[in-house]
């Protein structure tokens, strides 16, 4: 709960975890799939908390498929997440955070045998801070997720052919936080549109709004079971306090 | 350039306003104006209310408020009948789960939220029924919240009191926390 005056966020749950658990405990073939598409959008995120923390880039991509070959193939780690437990992103990170310091360690022993003298130098002060709050896993993780929103709002307007939900959204919300151009008027998209009136307009961008907001939902539900509301909030204050 | 690039370029301080799209942040109410709000609300007629979740149960709500000579007009009634009908209480729930999180809803969340605990509190207490899947803890936490916020009339205090007391009663019967049903 937020506090006594604020509304209490947690009693909203949402039901599914579904690509974490098809990740972890899905039919073989079904796991796959699952197991691809999650890397898929976690990996950006999780280089870019290597990076963060100090990794060079080269590096942070040999660690994560070093964790991904050993930790989440080998020793099938997603399986192990639990929704009672926490946020899947956290167990994720935690993981990872767990698989640099360990590889590090052996590293540095390593270096000690005189068969590994020659490369006494190649990380010498490596270290990796503690776990915690990542800034840039979590903006880079937020970015993926609206990146999968827009992609698949645009495509269920075509699907559905209802290309004006997707044209209005687009030149009222997207391209103005995108590139930062001003909205396009609504008497220009009542004629672009063949509409009656701009309140048409108007309507149609709640709509498009609302539909957003569902596929923005139904994305994150599939990565946090109960906690889709406070994820929601969560991103949206880091987005708001985090630097360019 | 694709989405992906774009969001890539796009700064957070810009991209945190298509996280408000989604969830719009909270305004902060007044207390007068979310007890202004509340009354509203439950004065507000069920059937109509509640046909805004799926206008193909209209006249399922028609049959139920009706239902065995009750008058429910009012979310007021529903909530204070000493035996509403538990499908309007879990629909009422549902109505109020769904203003809650919805982008633009004319109904404040903290609202919502009250009024989703009190579809629960009234089918635990009024029907020994439980309508929701939160544990215990959770439902005490929502009830106990109820009663601290200002604007929440007396009556409505007064069924999460009950609500609390039923989930200690049970807690007591059964030797420990009750689980959800269903």
């Amino acid at each position: 709960m937020n506090g006594r005056e604020g509304t209490p966020q947690r009693f909203f749950p949402a039901t599914r975890w579904s690509l974490v658990l098809r990740a972890g405990k899905g039919q073989p073939e079904d796991r796959t799939a699952a197991l691809e598409q999650l890397l898929l959008q976690y990996m950006p995120a999780l280089k870019a908390h290597l990076v963060q923390k100090g990794t060079d880039p080269e590096r942070a991509e040999d660690l994560l498929q070093g964790f991904i070959s050993s930790k989440v193939l080998e020793r099938q780690l997603v399986a192990r997440a639990d929704a009672q437990r926490g946020k899947f992103r956290t167990f994720l990170l935690t993981a990872l955070n767990n698989y640099v310091r360990s590889e590090i360690r052996r590293e540095k022993t390593g270096r000690r045998s005189p068969a590994r003298l020659l490369d006494i130098q190649e990380h010498p002060d490596e270290a990796f801070p503690a776990d915690g709050p990542s800034e840039a896993f979590d903006v880079e993780w937020g970015r993926q997720i609206l990146a999968r929103a827009l992609r698949d709002m645009q495509a269920e307007c075509k699907a559905g052919g209802r290309d004006d939900l997707w044209i209005i959204f687009e030149s009222r919300i997207v391209q103005p936080i995108l590139d930062e151009v001003e909205p396009l008027p609504y008497e220009t998209l009542v004629q672009k549109l063949g509409l009656e009136s701009p309140t048409q307009a108007g309507n149609l961008l709640i709509t498009a709004k609302r539909m957003f907001a569902r596929i923005l939902r139904g994305i994150m539900s599939e990565y946090a079971e109960e906690e889709v509301e406070q994820e929601l909030q969560e991103l949206r204050q880091i987005f708001s306090r985090a630097h360019a | 350039m694709s989405y992906p690039d774009r969001i890539s370029s796009a700064t957070p301080a810009s991209l945190a306003k298509l996280f408000d799209v989604a969830d719009p942040p909270l305004r902060a109410w007044r207390p007068e104006e979310l007890a202004s709000i509340y009354r509203h609300q439950m004065s507000a007629p069920v059937r109509f209310d509640l046909a805004t979740l799926d206008a193909a149960i209209t006249p399922k709500l028609k049959a139920l408020a009706e239902a065995e000579g009750l008058v429910l007009r009012s979310f007021q009634d529903l909530l204070q009948h000493p035996n509403p009908p538990v499908e309007l209480l879990q629909l009422t729930k549902e109505f109020a789960k769904r203003n809650r999180s919805h982008p633009d809803s004319a109904l404040p969340q903290p609202v919502a939220t009250v009024l989703y605990f009190a579809s629960i509190a009234a089918a635990l207490v009024r029907c020994g029924r439980r309508i929701s899947n939160l544990e215990d803890s959770a439902l005490l936490e929502g009830f106990e919240w109820t009663q601290t916020q200002k604007w929440v009339d007396e009556p409505t205090r007064r069924l999460m009191q009950e609500g609390t007391e039923s989930l200690h009663f049970e807690e007591r019967r059964s030797g420990g926390p009750t689980r959800p049903i269903g």
